[in-house]
């Protein structure tokens, strides 16, 4: 309930209270009817200020919310401008509503679990394993690259989040890598510095390499974060990658 | 899987690396390291010319081991001749970094 709701309700219970107690105190005429409207009018007062109190408290934490939440839809729409012209297009930010719409129906090909140090090369492996066979462009020099780069997705949520899980998916020749974490999302003023400053990391004790890694290597990528968590889906086009690798 | 393989005599010793040097090797490395006699030791090579897979983790344990060295005195080397190493060392900066 809001002050504009609360200070009305509070007033006319006042009014009410007042009249009521003293018409009966006109009728009886006694020093008790008189003691309790004084009483009444204290009473009605302080809870009053009471409650004037906390709808204040109320409204300044429901404005701050609402401020935090437009400026991080204002960063989100700057970082998603900035980081597509600065990486020509390899990365795309997608708000939730756009992930679920793109990818919402989808069944992975395959899903693994992240949840402890030994996941991290358990998903190279199976990634190569369930690749080798059905990728023809899947070469030992190209999947080393692609295989890098899952492996620094796969870190980024040892390292950062309480766990998550890589789904894969063959798109034509393609395999794409959507690598989900259960953690508190990225601070959206610190994309910048994590997506393209060397060595940065929000943690002291790493050394935070993984996303250059990842725009160096693949064709696309896109960066889905909010506070349920982080969602990055990699693209490696194997043919380009060939190419550049002199494979091709 | 990390391989570590120590030869040589103080003060200089190489350390050959093969396997791989990952987030999930990092205890491999570090107990090999803590056994060695580094009051006797003036010089420290890292070869990695038969590790199969480096990420950026495996580099940072690399960097603080750089680091770790140099407050020491110790004099640390990474020698390396495979092309899928290098480039991702390159990627990273690291050899800029141990050079500072």
């Amino acid at each position: 309930m809001n002050k504009a709701m609360m200070v009305p309700l509070v007033f006319c219970f006042f009014v009410a209270g007042v009249a009521f107690i003293l018409i009966d105190g006109l009728i009886d005429n006694t020093l008790v009817s008189l003691t309790w409207t004084g009483l009444l009018i204290v009473g009605t007062l302080g809870t009053s200020f009471l409650t004037c109190l906390f709808c204040n408290k109320a409204v300044r934490a429901q404005n701050q919310l609402r401020k935090e939440h437009e400026e991080r839809e204002r960063l989100f729409q700057v970082y998603h401008n900035v980081i597509e012209a600065l990486t020509q297009n390899p990365l795309t930010l997608l708000t939730p509503t756009e992930y679920d719409l793109k990818f919402g129906q989808e069944q992975p090909l395959l899903s693994l679990p992240i949840r402890e140090v030994e996941d991290i090369r358990r998903c190279r492996q199976e990634v190569d394993e369930f690749l080798k066979d059905k990728l023809p462009k899947w070469t030992k020099s190209v999947s080393h690259r692609v295989l890098l780069c899952v492996s620094e997705a796969v870190t980024n949520v040892i390292k950062h989040t309480p766990g998550g899980r890589l789904d894969l998916i063959i798109e034509g020749n393609n395999p794409r890598f959507h690598i989900i974490d259960k953690g508190s999302g990225l601070d959206l003023n610190k994309l910048p510095y994590l997506l393209f400053l060397k060595g940065y990391s929000t943690e002291d004790n790493s050394i935070g390499y993984g996303f250059p890694i990842i725009i160096r290597y693949m064709s696309k990528v896109l960066v889905c974060t909010s506070k349920a968590g982080t969602k990055l889906v990699l693209y490696p086009d194997l043919e380009k990658l060939a190419e550049r690798l002199g494979d091709g | 899987m990390l391989y570590v393989k120590v030869s040589g005599q103080p003060p200089s010793v190489t350390i050959a690396l093969a396997g791989e040097l990952d987030m999930v090797s990092t205890q491999t490395l570090n107990t090999a390291i803590k056994e060695l006699d580094k009051d006797m030791i003036e010089r420290i090579t890292i070869c990695l010319s038969k590790l199969q897979f480096i990420d950026s983790s495996g580099i940072g344990q690399l960097i603080s081991l750089y680091r770790a060295l140099k407050v020491r005195g110790i004099k640390f080397r990474v020698e390396n001749n495979n092309r899928e190493i290098e480039e991702v060392l390159e990627l990273i900066g690291l050899r800029e970094i141990i050079e500072e």
